[in-house]
């Protein structure tokens, strides 16, 4: 977070290299979130591209009491959902296989392990489309990039307890769209 | 506890996210109700589920692309913001940025301030040359005589050691070659508020204290090229014969080896600054030049800005201070603003146009606007307290991100160095592009947007300030031009200018480690700025790679050096051995320096502020936006990224 902020300050003395490095550091992460939250690979990373153009510009305005990815999760989140008030998104059948990296399992034999495995998961990433925008947020944000509950409430500017009672209606909602897929140990 | 209840504690009891009470309930439930832990192993196969959907990256150049985009909508924003009104404060949201200085671009409201105005300000070259003229005619020198050993800290020399960096190397050998400048302006300042007791303790120093004599080949050196440039008075069309303080009765800084042997004292004095032979920024002949005609008239000894009241003929020498500024900050006019924060009036470009000479440069320059580009200068002559200059000077110090390499000296005359060649305004001769590795200032000066209104109030106010100050905006091709001139005219002599301030004196390199051989012609300044820049990361100086066809232009003593490292540290200055000094004192800052700022330290409660004069030497160093087209909003970084400074993800 200190490293962050080293380079926010050089940013802001006009080493624009120093806020690349920055992109650099979480693009990925702040990609792969915004891609299950859109359910677009092209529009996660439209929005992934503008939230860090964002940044930039009012990188002054950061007031540094969060982390700067916290910082730079709200903006992103703001536009994603910015943009799904203008347009719903549609997942066309190319995207989901993009998302899912699942390809139809050959039928010629036994579906092997890796392509139960595909398949398993373009279910569930076709179970996460389908929710709720604001539950698949947060499901993301808990179960895939890992953010406690504490740094979701900033995120998304919720109350603690809103975080938690969403996360466990998204669950339950994808629980019930995965009856039968998801095999409980 | 309804079952809703229990299944939100479960799934946080998953998230590891329960306050100890809350999760001994949990456990007790998972231990007593199998419903409750079936839901558990589902959240958890759900989790599983997640965790495997595959992760998506971005491709590696994506920071480029981003920092692309927002140079790109830098320029949007700004286009928008130019087109709107400034002072409009329904404008919502201004960019956060704006609350600080901006080195990309102008603001709103100065877009393009210098091609508005033209070349209307060529009149502060009157005024500079007479401030030349003033200098070189106050009464009071043929008084003064040479320091003692005591002499403030301004003019003394630096210590080098040959362990130290390469940037110190670099900045003992400016000092070396350049001498002593008057960087220190608060020091010098501080020996000017001693007041009578300061002169008459140095008075007393220099009774008690005669300096010991010394002959060695720079000295010598120095005493016959004095000799020789007080002969060489040039007389100016129109009768004004700039080398008149030359004459017997005035003597000025230049004579005093032709009276009675007073220069030979000087400079044998141990912490003595010599006397420089070729003081003689090319900008005063460039001033000179440019005003032409327009010095007849109003020249006159003493004569102030704008037909003022003139300063006091004890005024005391012009602070020559440098500096690189980028053509973002110089639209943004962060020097301006600067100016206003000290108190100090902004140049009136009206009263400038009024100008003959103004007329005169336009009919040459008609279709030929001065532009903000690299090498071009903006002169701004100012006449303040001295603590305004002062505060000045640190805030161009402290604000490294807009001005660089900022350096200070005094304004001298060398006689010979006056022949004012014949100079047309042509903008035929094209300028050298600065190389890529030059443009290091990278500026965030632009007016806030939503301050620009409070600037312009300020900048009226300040119309009655305390301060004043005038400008000369010398655009690269003219400067191109009139080094092409004075390249022409005083061939011979420039080279034995630039061969004489660029030898290093054997002692110096011994000192400075920089293993220069004695009397050899060295680019100082280049070869110095290639040295250490990759180290220190300092900008150039103005006689670097862009300047170098125009050596004329870089001034042949002091601009010819790495000027961002016009002070030594303390710890060089104090190691320093008195004959180390000797050895590598040839000043720009001489004992009668030190006097008349004394004497005038006097004056000063007398007389209503301004009393310090100083003239302010800004290169363009920085080409962007130089074609026009409207620079980034206000105050958002600049975007200048290379791939290489693009490093891999670092989690």
């Amino acid at each position: 977070m200190n490293d962050d902020l080293a380079l926010i300050n050089e940013t802001l003395l006009g080493n624009s290299s120093a806020f690349g490095r920055l992109v650099t550091r979480y693009q990925d992460r702040l990609y792969n979130t915004l891609v299950h939250v859109t359910g677009s690979a092209e529009e996660g990373r439209d929005v992934c591209q503008d939230a860090f153009v964002q940044a930039f510009v009012k990188l002054s305005s950061f007031q540094r009491t969060s982390a700067f990815y916290t910082w730079l999760y709200r903006i992103a989140l703001n536009m994603a959902a910015s943009r799904r008030r203008r347009k719903r998104p549609t997942v066309s059948v190319d995207e989901h296989r993009e998302l899912t990296g699942y390809e139809p399992p050959s039928r010629d034999g036994q579906p092997s392990e890796p392509l139960e495995r595909q398949e398993r998961a373009a279910r569930v990433q076709e179970a996460l489309s389908a929710l709720d925008e604001d539950f698949r947020t947060v499901l993301v944000l808990r179960e895939i990039d890992g953010h406690s509950y504490e740094t979701i409430a900033q995120m998304l500017d919720l109350p603690l307890g809103t975080v938690r009672s969403r996360l466990h209606r998204a669950r339950m909602e994808l629980k019930e769209q995965l009856k039968g897929v998801l095999v409980t140990e | 506890m309804d079952s809703s209840e229990n299944e939100i504690l479960i799934s946080a009891y998953l998230d590891d996210e329960l306050t100890v009470e809350e999760r001994a309930r949990v456990e007790q439930l998972l231990a007593t109700n199998s419903e409750s832990r079936q839901l558990l192993d589902e959240m958890r196969a759900l989790r599983g589920g997640l965790q495997e959907l595959p992760q998506h990256k971005l491709e590696i150049d994506f920071a480029q692309h981003v920092l692309k985009k927002a140079e790109q909508s830098n320029a949007d924003g700004q286009t928008a913001a130019t087109a709107s009104d400034p002072t409009d404060s329904s404008r919502s949201h201004p960019s956060p940025l704006t609350s600080r200085p901006s080195p990309l671009g102008s603001g709103p409201s100065f877009p393009r301030p210098f091609a508005r105005r033209g070349i209307a300000w060529s009149l502060v070259a009157v005024a500079a040359a007479v401030v030349i003229m003033v200098a070189t005619k106050r009464p009071d020198q043929n008084q003064r005589s040479a320091p003692s050993t005591a002499q403030p800290s301004f003019v003394r020399a630096p210590a080098i050691q040959e362990q130290q960096s390469a940037d110190r190397r670099d900045m003992a050998l400016d000092h070396a070659e350049n001498g002593p400048q008057v960087d220190t302006l608060k020091e010098a300042l501080k020996e000017k508020d001693l007041g009578t007791n300061a002169d008459e303790s140095a008075a007393a120093r220099h009774s008690g204290n005669p300096a010991p004599a010394i002959s060695n080949g720079f000295a010598d050196d120095n005493n016959d090229r004095f000799s020789r440039d007080a002969t060489t008075n040039k007389q100016l069309p129109g009768g004004v014969q700039l080398g008149t303080p030359l004459a017997a009765d005035k003597p000025s800084y230049f004579n005093r080896a032709g009276s009675g042997g007073s220069l030979s004292n000087s400079l044998a004095a141990p912490q003595a600054t010599p006397v420089s032979p070729s003081v003689n920024p090319p900008m005063v002949r460039m001033l000179e030049s440019t005003a032409g005609d327009e010095i007849k008239g109003v020249a006159s000894p003493g004569a102030g800005i704008d037909g003022q009241q003139p300063l006091a003929d004890g005024a005391g020498p012009v602070l020559v201070i440098r500096a690189d500024m980028s053509a973002d900050a110089a639209r943004g006019r962060a020097f301006d603003q600067l100016l206003v924060k000290n108190s100090i009036a902004v140049p009136d470009d009206k009263e400038l146009a009024k100008s003959e000479i103004h007329r005169k440069l336009a009919d040459k320059k008609a279709d030929a606007e001065p532009s903000v580009k690299d090498g071009s200068l903006d002169v701004v002559y100012v006449e303040a307290a001295p603590e305004q200059i002062e505060s000045t000077l640190d805030d161009l110090r402290n604000s490294p991100h807009i001005f660089s390499a900022v350096a200070v000296s005094n304004l001298q005359q060398s006689p010979a160095s006056r022949e004012i060649p014949n100079l047309s305004l042509s903008t035929e001769v094209p300028s050298e592009p600065l190389p890529a590795s030059r443009t290091k200032v990278e500026t965030n000066a632009n007016p806030p947007t939503d301050r620009l209104q409070d600037y312009s109030q300020q900048r009226n106010r300040n119309s009655q300030a305390l301060g004043r100050s005038q400008r000369l905006f010398l655009p690269n091709e003219t400067i191109g031009q009139l080094s092409a001139g004075q390249q022409e005219s005083s061939e011979e002599k420039r080279n034995s200018d630039i061969a004489a301030t660029q030898s290093v004196p054997s002692d110096t390199s011994k000192i400075t480690g920089m293993n220069v051989p004695r009397g050899e012609t060295k680019d100082v300044g280049s070869a110095a700025t290639t040295e250490s820049e990759s180290a220190a990361g300092r900008p150039t100086d103005f006689a670097g790679p862009s300047n170098r066809q125009s050596p004329a232009i870089a001034a042949p003593q002091s601009s010819a050096l790495p000027y961002g490292a016009a002070t030594p540290p303390a710890d060089q200055k104090s190691a320093l051995s008195q004959s180390d000094r000797r050895s590598i004192a040839p000043s720009s800052v001489d004992a009668d320096t030190v006097n008349s700022e004394r004497s005038n330290a006097r004056n000063r409660s007398a007389q209503a502020a301004p009393q310090q004069r100083a003239l302010f030497l800004l290169r363009i160093v920085d080409g962007g936006g130089s074609d026009g087209k409207p620079q980034a909003p206000a105050a958002t970084p600049s975007v200048r990224s290379k791939a290489s400074d693009l490093t891999p993800a670092q989690n």
